[in-house]
């Protein structure tokens, strides 16, 4: 018999009940953002204020809990159907530096655990930066 | 649906195609090659648990969340996104040293957290 799952929650109560409220905000906009996709799918591509603005926000967010590091080249955003998809290109492996990539992934997966979403890291490996430009993708300014 | 024993035995599998041939003139492969071993020791894990992700998106957020996993899931994105690396963009040749990490380092590091949870 198998020892039952935990699920990690083990940052302070005053950490928790911040992240709570954030954690609420963005279950709406998700529950929001499901809605409107699934209620009016022809009409949502044509509200591009609305569904780039509150999936930018969201690629920001995520941004935000980056290090503020030369080696992070170029941040891409795309939602495709509902899961948020995002690259982030770097040049070359150096996990002790992508470790801090991955706990931003962590965070915002914490803060958004509704939100479908697919992170990538990918290499650049000296190629140019311009052979990264993603069809459909918007850069994070 | 797979049981543990099966993927553990693709695990295996895919870990003996990385030492079958020329890893450095295919280092795109042979990442690829190990990330699908550490995918299918993370699909063990949650097999004992009668969980089949089904798609990445779902694994990752198994590996973010579940007390067991979320401590190697870096090791887990770094195999992850060199395999989406040598996937998805032309060209992409790893040093040596890269493949030495992700064997040594990465797929080790997953596969000795998950033994204790696979050995019975």
């Amino acid at each position: 018999m198998s020892a039952p799952l935990t699920i990690v929650s083990s940052l302070p109560s005053h950490v928790m009940a911040s992240r709570s409220q954030v954690s609420a905000v963005g279950k709406t906009v998700v529950q929001d953002l499901a809605y409107v996709t699934a209620e009016f799918p022809t009409e949502w591509p044509r509200l591009p204020n609305i569904s780039s603005t509150v999936t930018h926000s969201l690629a920001r967010f995520f941004v935000s809990k980056l290090p503020e590091d030369r080696r992070i080249e170029r941040v891409y955003w795309a939602f495709e159907g509902a899961a948020l998809r995002v690259w982030t290109i770097i040049n070359q492996p150096d996990y002790e530096f992508e470790k801090s990539i991955y706990e931003a992934q962590l965070r915002f997966m914490d803060t958004f655990p509704d939100l479908e979403c697919d992170f990538s890291v990918i290499y650049r490996l000296g190629r140019p930066l311009d052979n990264f430009e993603l069809e459909g993708a918007t850069t994070v300014s | 649906m797979s049981d543990k024993d099966d993927h553990l035995g693709q695990a295996r599998h895919n870990t003996q195609f990385y030492n079958s041939f020329d890893r450095q003139a295919y280092s795109d492969w042979a990442a690829t090659a190990l990330f699908y071993a550490g995918l299918h020791y993370i699909d063990a894990f949650l097999a004992t648990h009668r969980i089949n992700p089904g798609s990445h998106d779902v694994r990752d957020r198994y590996v973010t969340q579940l007390h067991e996993l979320r401590p190697i899931s870096g090791h887990y994105f770094a195999l992850k996104n060199s395999s989406r690396t040598a996937r998805y963009s032309p060209l992409a040749r790893f040093q040596a040293q890269h493949l030495t990490d992700l064997e040594q380092l990465h797929l080790e590091q997953i596969k000795s957290a998950l033994r204790p949870h696979l050995s019975s």
